[in-house]
């Protein structure tokens, strides 16, 4: 394994780490590795590396990169959002890889805004043959309110909880200069529920691969098979991995699942790749 | 800005080279020397800001990450202070080989500037010029302060753990490395350089400490700029901190 540090695209490059395996086959997938909100390109708690480092062990290319204006890549001019933008450099970036490496097939992965940015690049580009999320898209439903909020009349707690939530707001509230920090311009907005099930249709059709993980910190998941409940209209067909750690927050701050995700993921992208077909098969990670 | 690995193939650090404003260009190099964990998170952007302000001043600047981190080789239940140590050594060397520069200023921010301090203990290194911005100073404090904040309870991940692991915020600080720290006490010793600048956001018990253990020294300058500091704070969305005025600070200092 050999960590390589590049430059994409000629202007204003983006800046990118590819992690050549020590075997490199073109003919295998690359794992590309996205931004999550404004962390840069070693991800949250450093799991971006730790996931490279694996997925190359186990002989994919992999490469962490940071979308322009975020971590080392300098802002390129222009009035697109990062919807677009994002897109766009993403595009780019499996150019740069098709012409200097001759991959043709491209698993993506991300976290919060980073897994927004994998399903929507693998609706609009079929060389995505599989996406590994975290803390994707999710809606409640009407077991989930069931869940949080009859779950907590019996239990005192939750009414701790609460007289502690109405006693905060009459505290007073941090003064440090907000103008300090830096927000992103990204506002995650999640499209509707419909949108995302049409998607979600289109890229099993197409036969895309889905790895869906979501912590506890997930406002709008809070049962093991909710996801499955939500898009109950999507066949999935054998398409869907699907984990819930209630446990885990969403920054993945826990030493043991920092050890445990890379290793699934990593289980997964082989699993995928090594079903040349694609044949309905549950993948277990 | 250039991304590139540099070191031993077996010990790669990744860096990135600021290149100087060509019509303010200065045989000076700068070497930012981060801090760690979220902290480091935290501080990218601002590290990257602060690179690219001096770079445009005509300076030489490079940012670099410690083996065990960010982008750098290895694992940090690999490394040592030592190593860190060997680091700080090993990106001057880079900086000054590939620059050509005649002088070496170095910045540390918290952890970065207890590093930094201890390295320039060997006056070999010749650095000019040392800023430390927000310094801890010493192995000791820090450990108390993380540990100070792991009692507030805000995360179950927030331990130290049966192996003598101190976990925070994600990144652990292992048993090894917690010794290794504290035996480095700003207030011990003096660097070799031949000026000091010492800014913090907000003055406390460890800052004064510091500034009266080094305000007998000629060529010490301390400085409070009102900005954040919250070092330790972390939030969901990996949220980042630009404290202006104290990058403003330093480059005004190093520029003048």
């Amino acid at each position: 394994m050999r960590e390589i540090a590049t430059t994409i695209g000629k202007t204003t490059p983006l800046t990118a780490i590819i992690t050549l395996p020590t075997n490199f086959d073109a003919s295998k997938p690359a794992v590309l590795i996205l931004n999550s909100g404004l962390m840069h390109h070693i991800g949250s708690c450093r799991l971006s590396v730790k996931l490279a480092r694996q997925v190359a062990d186990a002989g994919f290319l992999a490469l962490r990169f940071d979308f322009s204006g975020i971590g080392d890549s300098p802002p390129r001019r222009g009035t697109r959002n990062f919807h677009d933008s994002s897109l766009e450099e993403l595009n780019e970036v499996m150019n740069h890889l098709q012409k200097e490496r001759g991959i043709s097939q491209f698993i993506s992965y991300g976290l919060c805004s980073g897994a927004d940015a994998s399903y929507e690049i693998a609706k609009r580009d079929s060389r995505i043959i599989g996406i590994a999320q975290i803390d994707a898209y999710a809606y409640t439903n009407k077991k989930w309110f069931i869940k949080r909020y009859l779950g907590n009349l019996l239990n005192p707690t939750a009414w701790l909880g609460l007289v502690e939530r109405l006693t905060s707001r009459l505290s007073p509230v941090s003064t440090l200069g907000e103008e300090f920090y830096q927000t992103e311009d990204y506002q995650r907005e999640h499209p509707s529920r419909d949108s995302v099930a049409a998607g979600l249709n289109s890229l099993v059709q197409r036969g895309v691969y889905i790895y869906n993980i979501f912590t506890g910190d997930t406002i709008e998941i809070n049962y093991e098979n909710q996801y499955r409940d939500i898009f109950s209209d999507v066949d999935f067909n054998g398409f869907l991995t699907l984990e819930y750690y209630e446990e885990l927050e969403h920054i993945i701050t826990s030493p043991e699942h920092q050890k445990l995700i890379p290793k699934k993921i990593c289980n997964w992208v082989q699993m995928i790749s090594a079903s040349s077909e694609k044949t309905p098969i549950e993948i277990s990670a | 800005m250039n991304p590139f690995f540099f070191g031993s193939s077996s010990q790669s650090l990744y860096g990135v080279y600021h290149s100087p404003n060509k019509l303010a260009m200065r045989d000076e190099g700068v070497l930012l020397c981060p801090t760690f964990g979220q902290e480091y998170m935290r501080s990218h952007r601002a590290n990257r800001q602060l690179a690219s302000s001096l770079a445009q001043q005509g300076f030489h600047v490079l940012r670099f990450d410690y083996r065990g981190t960010g982008d750098s080789s290895g694992y940090i239940e690999d490394v040592c202070v030592s190593d860190w140590l060997e680091d700080i050594e090993t990106a001057i060397n880079e900086l000054r080989e590939t620059t050509c520069v005649n002088t070496i200023h170095v910045i540390g921010l918290r952890l970065g500037g207890l590093l930094a301090s201890a390295a320039a203990r060997d006056s070999k290194l010749k650095i000019k010029q040392l800023i430390l911005w927000d310094p801890l100073i010493s192995g000791n404090a820090y450990d108390l302060e993380l540990q100070d904040e792991i009692s507030k309870g805000d995360s179950k991940c927030n331990v130290v753990d049966s192996d003598d692991t101190l976990h925070f915020n994600g990144f652990p600080l292992y048993k090894k490395m917690r010794l290794d720290l504290s035996e480095i006490n700003l207030c011990d010793f003096e660097p070799q350089c031949k000026k000091i600048y010492h800014i913090v956001s907000s003055e406390n018990e460890n800052s004064n400490l510091l500034k009266s253990a080094w305000s007998s020294r000629d060529a010490y300058e301390y400085e409070h700029v009102e900005a954040p500091g919250d070092w330790n704070h972390v939030d969901q969305y990996g949220g980042i901190m630009l404290p202006q005025p104290i990058l403003q600070a330093i480059t005004h200092w190093l520029a003048k």
